[in-house]
């Protein structure tokens, strides 16, 4: 599901009196990975290790990234105004083609928001499902979830439930922005495709190490929400661009 | 007669824009958002228009009589969202009193005894007139509660376990349902087409007098999409129309942080995500709920979320019905609620049986949901019994 398209482009004019042929534009596909380590996530099923040592199931992962921005060499970048919102159990909803295409060309590298900016955040953006689902009530700041990621969890053979919702609690930016290592690429032909693969098991990993125990109704708690955005710059890595 | 090479040409330069302010449906489609969308809708079957038009040059085919019928304008309230309305079912005048009609006409019953509304009374919000289950033209009793017609339009899914996808499919199962009206659509039918009236109202809506279940089924649809409520104190509150009270606002705070933890799933302007939860009222299930429906384990106990808009005249709550108070239902979700493998993450505290709202609490919730209560609607006259 694509929002609100407005691309912002370095530079990109159209003369028919060009003697230099223009770089045909390249349609970008986002292709989102959900992964346990290198394992694809298998949901509703307790079998997932963290580093506190929760063994763990995935019931629910539902987000939004922002967004999208290409970047050149020399300073200038493509950016793509969207939101897309994701559902990991919606095989619909993994592969993202954003509403514009982008200037052929070499690129240096690739990032996007984690979670929707302050800016366009704002109670009553969405009014269709699934992304007004999404909401975050205004009584903890307004605006929509960037993130709810459930499930269950066995503490001392008791199975309980977690909930790690990440969002702007009392209006405040955890939304983050991940630049995607080794990303330089060169757009050609009619498509690149851009996979990438998001390992929840870092968003209680690194540099904090959670304990599932302590993810349960945490929208209102802002300092577990920021050890959760210095994790989720770890949760993401490019897998391939083709 | 256009070849249809020139139709395409038209349609490309703007035809369909101009055709439609013409016929002065362009205002319509400005006026509400839901037009805007559906506006694309309309365009085939204006196609289907133009065509029939240029045929009518050969005057064997005109039809001996013809009706038009007069396309409805849903009104979608500020903040609501997009209707999605059948391609095959578009809302007219003619359609909706059909509907009305035979909504509230005992005929659909094998023993002309009950109608639709007979459990879901407008003055309940249409649900059952506060039974726990309804009961059927033999004395036969359900199993699950009857769930309220408000704001039915934008629900994709029907039924405590959403096994029907649409409105025009839901209203297929209630008549010839051994324990409810009891009819064979066949015999239905055969009562509706030698009655004295309705094949001239089914011709006004959709241009036959033969009838079948599908148009009857359209027309009830048409007129359950009607069934909006937008007008409860909380709404008038976030018009900037009506003040909250201490204890109102002291409850809209528990419902929409997580104290109370009831916005996850009862959530955006619909109060209810359209979604299938436990919401862990039993360990066991005797009622397996999606289950039923998926064969999926995992769907063990899983109920589609009720609006709660309006719940004050919708007792008993709960798809059985087992709770006759909303104080009951705080109660559960405070102290009661059960562990069970598919129990809805989103539950907390279910260790100790839910979310612990103290006394105090519990009475500002309960004055929060009372905020929902939109009188106007069980009350709409356009909504109200056309035998009366």
């Amino acid at each position: 599901m694509v929002f609100a398209t407005v691309v912002v482009l370095s530079s990109c004019s159209k003369n028919d009196d060009d003697v230099n042929p223009i770089p045909a534009d390249v349609q970008p596909v986002i292709v989102l990975n959900h992964t346990i380590g290198q394992e694809t996530v298998v949901f509703d099923t307790i079998k997932y290790s963290n580093n506190f040592g929760n063994v763990y199931s995935v019931a629910t992962l539902k987000y939004f990234i922002s967004d999208f921005t290409f970047h050149k060499s020399d300073g200038t970048e493509v950016k793509i105004d969207e939101e897309y919102y994701v559902d990991g159990r919606e095989n619909s909803t993994i592969n993202y083609t954003p509403m514009v295409k982008i200037p052929a060309g070499d690129y240096s590298s690739v990032s996007f928001t984690f979670g929707i900016d302050s800016t366009k955040n704002k109670t009553g953006r969405y009014t269709n499902p699934p992304e007004s689902n999404m909401e975050w009530p205004i009584p903890m700041g307004g605006g929509y979830h960037y993130m709810k990621f459930e499930g269950k969890f066995n503490r001392n053979d008791t199975i309980k439930n977690f909930q790690c919702h990440l969002g702007p609690t009392m209006g405040n930016p955890n939304y983050f922005e991940v630049t995607l290592a080794n990303s330089s690429f060169t757009a050609s032909g009619n498509e690149v495709k851009i996979t990438i693969q998001m390992n929840l098991n870092n968003w209680f990993g690194s540099p904090h190490v959670m304990d599932l125990n302590d993810i349960t109704g945490i929208m209102g708690n802002q300092q577990i929400q920021l050890m959760l955005k210095a994790n989720g710059v770890n949760v993401f890595s490019l897998k391939s661009i083709e | 007669m256009f070849e249809n090479q020139e139709i395409s040409k038209v349609i490309g330069s703007g035809f369909w824009e101009r055709l439609l302010k013409s016929m002065d449906v362009l205002n319509i489609v400005s006026k509400s958002r839901k037009w805007q969308i559906s506006s694309a809708r309309l365009l085939p079957g204006l196609a289907m228009f133009i065509l029939f038009s240029c045929q009518k040059e050969n005057p064997s085919e005109i039809p001996e009589e013809s009706y038009q019928t007069t396309p409805y304008e849903l009104n979608i309230p500020e903040g609501f969202p997009d209707m999605e309305v059948p391609v095959d079912n578009p809302m007219t005048v003619e359609g909706i009193e059909l509907g009305k009609r035979l909504f509230y006409d005992p005929i659909l019953s094998a023993d002309n005894t009950q109608a639709c509304a007979t459990c879901h009374n407008p003055g309940f919000s249409f649900t059952d007139n506060g039974k726990k289950f309804s009961v059927g033209i033999d004395g036969i009793e359900g199993a699950r509660n009857a769930m309220a017609l408000i704001n039915v339009g934008w629900m994709p899914e029907l039924f405590w376990d959403g096994r029907r996808l649409s409105l025009e499919d839901q209203a297929l199962e209630p008549v010839p349902n051994p324990i409810e009206m009891h009819q064979s659509w066949p015999n239905a039918m055969s009562k509706l087409n030698v009655h004295p009236e309705y094949p001239d109202l089914f011709f006004k809506a959709f241009e036959t007098r033969n009838i079948d279940s599908t148009l009857v089924t359209k027309a009830i649809a048409q007129f359950e999409r009607t069934l909006i409520s937008s007008n409860s104190k909380w709404d008038r509150y976030l018009r900037g129309e009506a003040q909250l009270s201490l204890a109102e606002n002291k409850g809209f705070e528990i419902f929409f942080t997580e104290r109370g933890d009831c916005f996850h799933c009862h959530t955006t302007i619909l109060f209810t995500d359209n979604l299938f939860h436990n919401n862990g009222l039993d360990a066991e299930f005797t009622d397996k709920g999606l289950f039923e429906v998926t064969g999926n384990e995992n769907d063990l106990g899983k109920f589609k979320t009720p609006t709660l808009r309006n719940l004050v005249f919708t007792a008993p709550y709960m798809h059985d019905g087992r709770f006759t108070t909303l104080e009951e239902v705080v109660n559960f979700y405070s102290h009661n609620v059960q562990w069970s493998p598919t129990i809805d993450p989103l539950m907390k505290k279910v260790e100790q049986g839910g979310v612990q709202l103290t006394d105090e609490e519990k009475e500002y919730l309960v004055a929060f949901l009372k905020t929902l209560t939109d009188t106007t609607f069980i009350n709409n006259p356009d909504y109200a019994d056309p035998f009366e």
